[in-house]
């Protein structure tokens, strides 16, 4: 597995592409070998990256296009302002063109998921702009989605991605 | 912001006929604004939620009835901003705005020759919030409440009284005071999770201005 960080207390590797179905996760280090840690990797599995603020807030990786910075309930989605959104997630499995895990994703051309996924907010499907590899991240997705009037406002409203029968939610604020 | 003015326009044009037998005034007034605030109650502590003090400005087309019975459509905008105070912190936004339009019925307490008159009012219409600052990705007192950047509509009473002075056949002069009441805006200051606000909001305006009448 490509190993992306390395602490005394975590490592953050990626799950190589090749690895699909059941799997055994082993952990070696010179000072001695972990138990096996049995999993299963289905072919897609989408997750939302979250990021810690340094007010120890949790909050989804969902970018504004429009200026650049995080969603947050004080910076909240415009639903009357044309608003995309980049969402960050994981698990959107193999790509077009196919790339090589540990590598960073290219940007010409964009490497794509070859299952599009669904995302929903409120309810309402949002168009997608772009679904695959962030050109330059090792293992990391983004999907580029537009914000419909139509969608309803409030906060909680659930932000929902689905792809290959798997779904995984975050609550977005959402104004006029 | 996006009906407002055609209401505006509607609202004018469904008066005016019944006006047409009445004596009309126009004018302008400038003036401070003062506005009270609303507590946002929530688990990690509370906070007060208002829009700063700014200035007013209004406009207004009267019609003068024969006897001591009056009405003026007016408008008002404000410019303020979002204030969010609490223990010492105090959280600005960077600017707010109100458009207001409503109609107020006018008991003049003096006979219609004096040159001194006073008067006071009071009406309803609808007032516009709108958050103008600049949105901020992490905002300090945000787990009681979230300045936002949009806009919100309110039903608007209004209350009031001044003081006429006749400078001319055709010119006044009048100082006057409101109090524009609303239900809180509670989506351009919105609650967060947890937190809760209600109640109204005053707007205490003082203004002075000129009219002309015909």
């Amino acid at each position: 597995m490509p190993i992306l960080i390395l602490s005394p207390t975590q490592v953050n590797a990626q799950m190589p592409f090749e690895a699909i179905g059941n799997v055994t996760l082993i952990l070696l280090t010179p000072g001695g070998t972990s138990d096996n840690y049995n999993l299963q990797v289905l072919p897609t599995a989408p997750s939302v990256f979250h990021i810690t603020t340094p007010e120890k807030i949790t909050i989804p990786a969902v970018v504004r296009n429009d200026d650049g910075q995080l969603v947050t309930p004080s910076h909240p989605i415009h639903r009357k302002g044309n608003d995309a959104l980049v969402i960050y997630t994981t698990g959107l499995g193999a790509t077009n063109p196919a790339v090589a895990s540990g590598a960073p994703a290219p940007s010409s051309p964009l490497a794509v998921a070859l299952t599009a996924p669904k995302v929903t907010l409120g309810g309402v499907e949002l168009p997608l702009l772009f679904y695959g590899l962030a050109p330059g991240e090792v293992g990391v997705y983004q999907i580029n989605v537009s914000v419909p009037r139509n969608v309803p406002d409030g906060y909680p409203v659930p932000l929902v991605i689905t792809q290959g029968g798997v779904s995984t939610a975050t609550d977005v604020r959402v104004v006029d | 912001m996006k009906h407002f003015l055609p209401f505006m326009f509607l609202t004018l044009l469904v008066a005016t006929p019944a006006a047409f037998a009445q004596k009309w005034e126009v004018g302008v007034a400038g003036g401070g604004s003062f506005y009270t605030s609303q507590t946002f109650t929530s688990p990690s502590g509370n906070a007060e939620g208002k829009l700063g003090d700014g200035f007013i400005v209004s406009a207004w087309l009267g019609n003068i009835g024969s006897g001591a019975l009056g009405g003026e459509f007016r408008y008002d905008y404000d410019h303020s901003d979002l204030k969010l105070p609490s223990n010492g912190t105090s959280v600005n936004f960077g600017g707010a705005m109100t458009n207001a339009i409503h109609y107020d019925l006018v008991v003049r307490l003096a006979a219609r020759e004096a040159k001194v008159a006073p008067f006071i009012s009071f009406g309803a219409g609808i007032k516009d919030y709108s958050g103008t600052g600049k949105e901020q990705a992490y905002q300090p007192l945000s787990d009681s409440a979230l300045l936002t950047k949009t806009s919100q509509f309110k039903p608007l009473l209004a209350v009031g009284g001044g003081v006429k002075f006749q400078l001319a056949s055709n010119v006044q002069f009048r100082v006057e005071v409101h109090d524009f009441l609303t239900p809180f805006p509670d989506k351009v200051i919105a609650p967060s999770l947890g937190a809760k606000v209600g109640g109204w909001l005053s707007d205490f305006a003082a203004t002075a201005g000129i009219a002309f009448t015909f």
